[in-house]
């Protein structure tokens, strides 16, 4: 527990997450510095600080439905504040359940429900699912996403039981790819999207893994980047170009202690420039890449 | 005379034996009898039933503990604790300070409550021993789970699975939630499991050696005054099911049925396992010595006498101090209660404040779980007593060793004498089909439905997961290129038919997995699954089977140093293990082993990976299909030839297929237990890359030396490792083979083809297209973990 | 003939989520004055065909005893019963779980209003998709004898003891605790997957 937070990236530790130690050392990768905040600190806190992460995990035992305890704690609010002020603010998958049972994702009416991220639909399973996935990176002018390149594949592990995204607002949807807000999906590892399982690994409805704000400052993403941040974490039979790599790297040490590939989305947070309000436009994130 | 003495000097034995049973209590009338010897008079109702839970078989090993002395190995150059802790410890890497990153580990079963409560019973065993692994000042880096069901197929069917998806439910429920990543286990169907599923369960973790806690009071606690505190929830009365217990009422028919279920709870083990290490790290920053242990079974009066005892101290415990759930309890409930997720610490008096803001008001645990906190429960004494105060009045006072003093007993064994024999060939086999029955078979087919309702992820350590090599691969420590590879193994068939080589087989089985990997088998811990000890038949299958893992511990050895045993550090003993019709379960050693691999980046998967490499076979089959899967699928039979150990061929192996690793030659590797050769080879086919086209013919003239059948060959349990190496070192890997006395197969180079040929010379056996073995492996257990929709 | 009938059950032990609900109603959002007491139980409806409703109940009974997907005895208490307007539907039931004196208080406040008195709204909560309960249709298929069940709802039950002045304000109340609107506002479903129903209404004696 810091005292200050001042050029940190707090990771806020409700009771119950369990994401926090590696989400942690994932930021320290890319040079930031991270530290933990527990929820019943003073929020105060958390105003000098450089970004703040809702870790993975099971906030109050996802007691009653996934994220939705937490929604309603006191530190919420000060994250409201902060959130809507422009403050980069990351909820990974227990932490995106959090984000959306707190009216910030999507966030186009702010803090009202827009959206549910609902029991996984699986073929025959249900509950919980740990896998590795491919996100494609659609492209927005998400501050969380910056270094990747439109349409890129990334690789990275899921673990959890309600993930689906769903709205019962036919309007939503249309107005979320309108802002832009649609920044992840589930895709095959040539980066197609289809809708079965386990490509869709829990019918989320148009494949969505990961949903931002309009402003771009918030993200909500079910999958888990700091689990794929080191090339070690890679499986060996991951295709494409990060399980080249990792092919590749097998018996080199140094080699598999390189980056993997969801530590840009922690390293996105070093580009510098504004976001830009309201976008909309496909395709700006293009220049922040490699 | 105290408060509730019970009489027993001057009853008869008659009258004892009524009145232990009216009580509920397991207690012989000789152990009610020697308790009245050993404190000099009538005990009080709180002592006999702390006698009754520290003199249980769980607590007191009293029918096992001489022959686990006298047969196992637990000293070895890399020990720091080994049995007698709630984990044991071993070094495996040294840091830059001096210091040595140790690894620690236990194992316990939990198989009574799960065959009841499945869900319940499988969670609360993985919260069990993660606190022993916890309570070292460790953090715990895995989970494994050993687990044994019946017949899926048999009478029992629907039962059996409605078990083992519960099992599996509570394992993923638990684990999940706590944060501690699976890293595997398995799982073997059999119809001697019908009545009595096993769940056992591993946990290890990593500290530096610098930072071991120990479960004792510090010997600082003489120079000045010491408290207990007890942390966690609320005590009440898990462990006294049912039956309305000692001589008070209780309140209710509700409260009486209250205690049937222990009812885990992650969430608050993970917040009481965030703020443990909050109170850890002051202690350590502050200087201040503690003392530090889980409350398991015996609950309160367990702890505090272990903790106090171990430190040459006594305690006084004041009961009304101690935060309990709603009801009202008896005395002897709250001394003993086996409630979950608490913790007890002695600490200075001049920490206990702080240690209590942590708990109460940083983490909040009275908010986080109704009543759940941490309090001050007693003083530690100088003065060598145990005594519990209740309600102002003493209800147990005894010297503190009177109170820790074991019992043993000498249990009689017979050998049992059954006729095996090996099934009557049939002549007209198909190969093919055959082939494809053994991977489909729930004992072979993919468990992968299975793990992904584990998270291996979380952490973020996982190198080779579940199901992707014959054991789990993490890198522990950041930076550092030291892996740790973790298995676990026991065939119920090879005990069936020869107790003693199941047990040295269950051990040989483990360490090969990690050597697979490339890793040292470095450490076993062993849970020794039986029936009742009391039938001289199960105690002499008992008996056999812990003679078999210590032989084969001393006859493995630690490869890198010489005349060392591979050391069992702890483990556990589980007997009684029986159905309603009293038969016991099949003898059921069941071992992890813990390896260190030099350089977790040479640790790969099991699937081929690149046509022009050469695969070998290092070993030779033997007629040896007794308790095969082969003979099981495919004649329903036994089979009498079971593999037998040896020791020497077995380390020369293991030996060979490190130093390939070491030298970075291996691609890939499985070893070839269960289902034999030509099972591994498929399963090294099917694991192969997305996307990758490889395929192999094998020609088993190569094996006509040992004048086998093909089947024999193909399907021999012999022990024996399938590597795959880089190509144009063939001379070098002969040469290091002939080194170390091992026998060495060139099976063939992989081609493209994506197909799996055996071939006698020019005549073709069989051929078997890659995805038709996919489709036999992946699908095999569908039916049994693919939750049924409506569950 | 057609009844319809309905197993409740819920935990022996204390239940962890139905406390974690009453902490976040009185705590985090503001309904201490309104709320007295939770309960939650696993409920299934049946629409279900057999000889008389004695035997419906009998043979589900069979059923949901050994089934542990429905209940396990060593953690649940249970109630089925038949409903609807069948004669004599009160006594045709089975279990131990005594529904009808199940109010617990938790509260130590008064009634804050004069006029005002405790309800008990139980609100039932399940998924939009019903694929959970075609699956129990499936599964008690395989396993009933005699009986026969054609469709079902599954889900679970929040019986939320309020303060209301009548009816309409019990029911008001209750969905407003339940019903995740904002991040303000409710905490016991939320509309975009769930959807609550009515399922009952009741005066505890005081």
């Amino acid at each position: 527990m810091a005292t200050s937070f001042k050029g940190k990236v707090a990771i806020i530790q409700f009771p119950g997450v369990n994401c926090e130690n590696e989400t942690a050392d994932a930021i320290r990768s890319v040079g930031l510095d991270a530290d933990l905040f527990r929820w019943n600190e003073d929020p105060g806190l958390l105003e000098e600080s450089l970004a703040v992460v809702l870790p993975g995990g099971f906030s109050y035992q996802d007691r009653i439905r996934a994220g939705v305890v937490a929604a309603k704690d006191t530190v919420m609010d000060a994250l409201s504040d902060l959130a809507s002020a422009g403050h980069p603010l990351l909820g990974i998958c227990n932490g995106a359940q959090v984000l959306v049972e707190s009216g910030f994702i999507p966030g186009i009416h702010w803090e009202r429900v827009d959206l549910a991220l609902a029991p996984n639909i699986m073929e025959d399973r249900e509950g919980y699912y740990c896998n590795w996935v491919y996100l494609r990176n659609e492209g927005s002018s998400c501050r969380w996403t910056r270094l990747f390149l439109e349409e890129e594949v990334i690789p990275v592990p899921i673990a959890h039981a309600e993930g689906r995204f769903v709205t019962r607002d036919e309007d939503l949807l249309e107005q979320m790819i309108k802002n832009g807000q649609i920044v992840l999906r589930y895709c095959t590892d040539r980066g197609d999207i289809d809708s079965a399982f386990p490509v869709n690994p829990n019918g989320s409805m148009e494949n969505i893994a990961g949903i931002c704000n309009r402003e771009g400052n918030v993200l909500a993403m079910m999958p888990h980047p700091e689990r794929a941040s080191w090339l070690r974490q890679v499986p060996e039979d991951i295709c494409g170009i990060w399980g080249k790599k990792r092919f590749q790297a097998a018996g080199d040490f140094s080699r598999m202690e390189d980056e993997g590939p969801g530590r840009r989305f922690f390293a996105s947070l070093l580009e510098k420039g504004p976001v830009s309000a309201s976008s909309g436009c496909s395709g700006q994130a293009k220049e922040g890449g490699r | 005379m105290l408060k509730g003495t019970v009489r027993i000097t001057d009853r008869t034995d008659a009258e004892v034996a009524e009145s232990l049973k009216k009580r509920d209590l397991n207690l012989a009338v000789s152990e009610a009898r020697r308790v009245c010897e050993l404190l000099g008079r009538d005990p009080t109702i709180v002592e006999l039933t702390i006698f009754n839970t520290m003199w249980s078989e769980h607590c007191s090993y009293k029918s096992s503990r001489r022959i686990l002395g006298e047969m196992l190995p637990t000293k070895a150059a890399n020990v720091v604790m080994g049995p007698g802790e709630d984990a044991g410890v071993v070094r495996f890497a040294k840091a830059a300070d001096g210091d040595w990153h140790c690894l620690v580990i236990a194992h316990e079963s939990h198989n009574h409550p799960s065959q009841l409560l499945p869900v319940e019973g499988a969670a609360t065993g993985i919260g069990g021993i993660v606190r022993d692994v916890y309570c070292m000042g460790a953090e715990v880096v895995g989970v494994l789970d050993p687990l044994r069901f019946g017949d899926p197929h048999g009478e029992n069917a629907g039962q059996t699975i409605s078990i083992a998806r519960g099992v599996v439910d509570g394992i993923a429920q638990y684990g999940n939630a706590l944060g501690v990543p699976n890293l595997g286990g398995d799982v073997v169907f059999d119809e001697g499991y019908d009545d009595n599923c096993l769940v056992n369960v591993v946990a290890v973790g990593t500290v530096m050696e610098s930072k071991i806690l120990r479960s004792r009071v510090p010997e600082e606690a003489k120079n000045r005054p010491y408290k207990i505190i007890l942390v966690g929830k609320p005590t009440d009365d898990s462990g006294f099911g049912g039956a309305a217990f000692a001589s008070e009422d209780l309140s209710s028919e509700e409260d009486a049925n209250r205690g049937a279920v222990q009812v885990p709870d992650p969430f608050l083990k993970r917040v009481l396992s965030v703020a443990n290490r909050k109170v850890l790290e002051q202690a350590s920053e502050r200087g201040f010595s503690i003392g530090f242990k889980d409350l398991g079974a015996g609950g309160i009066s367990c702890v505090t006498s272990e903790l106090a005892d171990a430190g040459g101290f006594g305690v006084r415990l004041d009961l009304d101090q101690v935060n309990v759930a709603a009801g009202h309890f008896p005395a002897a409930v709250i001394a003993c209660s086996e409630t979950q997720e608490r913790y007890a610490m002695a600490v200075p008096e001049e920490f206990v404040g702080d240690v209590l803001k942590i708990y109460n008001e940083e983490f909040d645990l009275p908010h986080i779980y109704h009543g759940a906190g941490a309090f001050v429960v007693g003083d530690v004494t100088v003065e060598k007593k145990y005594t519990i105060v209740s309600q102002g009045e003493i209800v147990c006072e005894a010297p503190i060793n009177v109170i820790t003093t074991g019992i043993s007993y000498d249990r009689a064994k017979k050998s049992r004498r059954l006729l095996f024999k090996e099934p009557a060939g049939q002549d007209d086999r198909s190969l093919k089909e055959d082939l494809l029955k053994v991977i489909s078979s729930v004992n072979i087919a993919s468990k992968g439905h299975l793990f992904r309702h584990y998270d291996s992820e979380v952490q973020g350590r996982a190198v080779l997961r579940p199901g992707e090599a014959d054991a789990g691969v993490i890198a522990p420590v950041p930076g550092i290129a030291a892996g740790i590879a973790l298995s676990v193994d026991g065939n119920p068939r090879y005990g069936t038919i020869d107790p003693y080589q199941g047990g040295a087989l269950a051990v040989i089985e483990a360490a090969r997995n990690v050597a697979a990997v490339g890793a040292e088998p470095w450490t076993i811990t062993d849970c020794l699954n039986y029936g009742n000890p009391e039938i001289e038949e199960v105690f002499w299958e008992f008996y056999e089977g812990v003679r078999g893992v210590g032989d084969a511990c001393r006859g493995i050895g630690l490869i890198s140093h010489e005349g060392d045993p591979l050391p069992v550090v702890s483990g556990n003993v589980s007997f009684y293990n029986q159905g309603e019709s009293g038969k016991a379960i099949p003898p059921s050693p069941i071992i992890a082993c813990a390896g260190v691999v030099k350089d977790y980046s040479r640790s790969r998967s099991i699937g081929f990976k690149e046509s022009g490499n050469t695969v070998y076979y290092v070993g030779e089959p033997l007629d040896e299909l007794g308790g095969s899967e082969y003979y099981k699928v495919i004649y329903g039979e036994l089979g009498a030839n079971v593999p037998e150990a040896d020791f020497v061929r077995e380390r020369n192996q293991i030996r060979a297929v490190i130093e390939m690793h070491d030298l970075g030659w291996v691609r890939a590797c499985h070893d070839t237990g269960q289902g034999g050769m030509i099972t591994a080879l498929a399963e090294m086919l099917v694991a192969a890359r997305t996307g990758s086209s490889v395929g192999l013919t094998i020609d088993i003239d190569e094996f006509s030396n040992t004048g086998l059948s093909a089947e024999k060959i193909l399907f021999s349990e012999t022990g024996g490792f399938v590597v795959e190496l880089s190509a144009g070192i063939e001379r070098e890997v002969l040469a290091l083979c002939a080194r170390v006395r091992v026998k060495l197969h060139k099976i063939g180079t992989l081609n493209s083809r994506s197909n799996l040929e055996a071939v006698s010379g020019d005549k073709r056996l069989a051929i078997w297209e890659t995805e038709e073995l996919r489709d036999a492996y992946i699908n095999g257990c569908r039916g049994i973990f693919g939750i049924e929709k409506g569950e | 003939m057609r009844f319809k009938a309905e197993l409740w059950v819920r935990l022996k032990v204390a239940d962890l989520v139905a406390q974690t609900a009453w902490m976040t109603l009185t705590e985090k959002l503001d309904f201490s004055s309104d709320l007295h007491g939770i309960v939650r139980y696993s409920y299934w409806g049946f629409d279900a065909e057999g000889e008389s409703a004695e035997k419906v109940i009998e043979d589900l009974d069979r059923v949901v005893r050994l089934d542990s997907s429905f209940t396990n005895q060593n953690k649940h208490l249970y109630l089925l019963r038949v409903t609807g307007d069948t004669p004599g539907a009160d006594s045709i039931t089975a279990g131990d779980l005594p529904l009808d004196r199940d109010y617990p208080v938790h509260d130590t406040v008064e009634n804050v209003e004069a006029g005002n008195k405790r309800f008990a709204c139980d609100l039932l909560v399940r998924e939009h998709r019903n694929d959970r309960a075609e699956g129990f249709v499936s599964r008690l298929e395989s396993r009933l004898k005699g009986t026969k069940v054609s469709g079902m709802k599954v889900g679970e039950v929040w019986r939320l003891i309020v303060n209301a002045s009548g009816d309409e304000d019990a029911v008001r109340k209750a969905e407003n605790m339940a019903v995740t609107r904002s991040r303000r506002e409710g905490v016991l479903l939320n509309p975009h997957y769930q959807t609550s129903e009515l399922v009952g209404i009741s005066v505890p004696e005081e």
